[in-house]
């Protein structure tokens, strides 16, 4: 009868442990690994052909609303800042086109999005421990930022950001 | 488990939920409980040379390579709780439930916090 109560509090201390030394975002200046992957209409996208370019990774999947939901901020960010030295590429866990498709469309989505169906990106090369993530990676292909969780793109310390990266910032 | 320990695991749910994007991944057993990934001994006797995780990852209808995968950053020299979580967050929704109900028949069970 002990066990299931010295359980819950062994859970309870781990999970109380867990949030009290975690952080909403995480720095890292590890150069950022190369990729080669297709966008849905199957145009190649290789990172280091973006070298000297700002450039953000949105790693999202259909089934989870919180990605939804940044993407329209995203959409705007990139729409704003496409011509000024900002890529955006989305990288979907999706296993299937089909189910990638309607949300580019509901969300009016402008950005290229390409499909990791295996996890190489997800799993071995950016290890992608929550969902939604975004990495801000510089004009030199350093990993700026690390954010995980759903993100306002619009938001102005956000927008400043992207602006002194780019160098675009009057 | 009892409203208690429920109301307990809950409370330090929201706690991890409202501050913090570290994804939790804890699994229990006979009232043990670690954190998946992570290089402890016992946890490694309990899930890897029991048998277990094998038995349970041969139950689960996952392709080939990510089931390797969860293993290998599981039981081998390459443990990884973050690896272990990314291929979890990688996981189509099907995918982790049959994952967590082929550990129930084992007598596991595993909480998984997203952030």
């Amino acid at each position: 009868m002990r066990s299931p109560w010295i359980c819950s509090i062994v859970l309870f201390a781990m999970l109380l442990a867990a949030a009290l030394f975690c952080h909403s975002t995480a720095q890292a200046s590890d150069k950022a690994p190369d990729f080669e992957l297709y966008d849905m209409y199957g145009t190649r996208h290789k990172l280091a052909d973006y070298l000297g370019k700002v450039v953000l990774i949105n790693f999202w999947v259909s089934w989870c609303p919180e990605c939804i939901e940044e993407m329209p901020s995203l959409n705007a960010l990139y729409e704003n800042h496409k011509g000024k030295g900002l890529i955006v590429l989305g990288v979907s866990a999706d296993r299937k086109k089909e189910s990638v498709l309607p949300v580019i469309s509901r969300a009016r989505i402008s950005f290229p999005v390409l499909l990791d169906t295996t996890g190489g990106l997800f799993i071995r090369q950016y290890t992608v421990v929550g969902l939604p993530t975004t990495v801000v990676i510089d004009k030199k292909g350093f990993i700026n930022e690390r954010i995980i969780g759903r993100t306002d793109f619009g938001a102005p310390s956000f927008v400043k950001k992207i602006e002194s990266l780019t160098g675009t910032r009057q | 488990m009892t409203i208690i320990s429920r109301l307990l695991t809950c409370i330090a749910a929201v706690i991890l939920l409202s501050g913090c994007a570290n994804t939790t991944f804890i699994i229990s057993k006979d009232g043990k409980a670690y954190y998946l990934g992570t290089k402890s001994r016992n946890l490694h006797a309990m899930l890897c040379e029991s048998g277990d995780l094998k038995r349970v990852l041969a139950e689960v209808a996952i392709p080939d390579d990510l089931k390797k995968e969860f293993y290998k950053y599981n039981c081998s020299d390459e443990q990884s709780k973050e690896k272990v979580v990314a291929i979890y967050t990688f996981f189509m929704p099907e995918e982790k439930e049959a994952l967590k109900s082929a550990f129930r028949r084992h007598g596991y069970d595993i909480n998984y916090v997203p952030c």
